[in-house]
């Protein structure tokens, strides 16, 4: 009976811990600043190169402009981080999930 | 002992909701060498009703474009704002894209299928691209592009 106790206080135990850390988020949302570091990296274009992209049908006059916000086209080898901290609450994703992206 | 049998049972009914309503899942896309500037991939899914259900991620961040990706423009109207927080950049010819997603269990196995919309620049746009069902016998699969995307896989 006794060793039951403690058998069963030590499952309990790790029962808690297992629910705490079932709601464990990135680090990286608890320290934004460590997102910051990551663009700075990703955006680092030693080569000067500079991807244009247009219009694809060219439909519209305004479509064809300078485009200087260009995306990168995925030729930098990192990946554009997400404009925003956590996806839409569209039901397809888990509470609290942050999506990851990498480019090879 | 009935302290200790009712904090397992509160504990265990904490932790079994995590660990069985979520999981990773992990999209990987390879473009093929088509010759073009990046690809816009739009990624999203319908239900077994072939309802739009909601996007899961968008490579390519001008939403001028975005009316290109034609199945997905069709079925939100390119509202930007379902893709808020899951848009990243294009994708380069030959390169291969790997998202890593934290998805809902009941999307898996009840009848939902992933589309991905390609376009590229002065290049001939290719809705559903690529229209999987999310099951879990389907995990780790390989499936092949009609025209920019060369393979995918999704690994749950």
């Amino acid at each position: 009976m006794r060793y039951r106790k403690h058998l069963l206080a030590a499952t309990a135990g790790t029962g808690l811990l297992v629910a705490f850390a079932s709601l464990a988020m990135p680090l990286d949302t608890l320290e934004p600043s460590a997102e910051h570091i990551v663009q700075q990296v990703q955006y680092d274009r030693p080569d000067g190169e500079h991807h244009r992209k247009g219009d694809h049908h060219k439909a519209s006059p305004e479509a064809d402009d300078d485009d200087d916000d260009d995306d990168h086209g995925g030729r930098h080898g990192g990946a554009m981080p997400p404009q925003n901290a956590s996806p839409p609450a569209n039901g397809l994703f888990a509470p609290g999930s942050r999506p990851t992206v990498q480019t090879n | 002992m009935k302290s200790l049998l009712a904090m397992l049972a509160v504990t265990t009914a904490l932790t079994l909701p995590g660990l069985a309503n979520a999981a990773q899942v992990t999209f990987t896309t390879t473009l093929s060498s088509y010759g073009g500037d990046g690809a816009y991939l739009a990624y999203y899914v319908t239900d077994a009703a072939g309802k739009y259900a909601g996007s899961l991620w968008m490579a390519g961040g001008k939403s001028r474009y975005y009316q290109h990706l034609s199945g997905w423009y069709r079925a939100t109207a390119g509202n930007t704002a379902e893709i808020n927080g899951i848009t990243g950049a294009s994708v380069g010819a030959g390169r291969s894209l790997k998202i890593s997603l934290d998805l809902a269990d009941t999307l898996f196995d009840a009848g939902y299928q992933l589309h991905i919309d390609s376009a590229v620049e002065d290049m001939r746009d290719s809705p559903n691209e690529i229209v999987v069902p999310l099951t879990s016998a389907g995990s780790g699969h390989t499936v092949k592009g009609t025209r920019y995307i060369a393979d995918f896989t999704y690994a749950r």
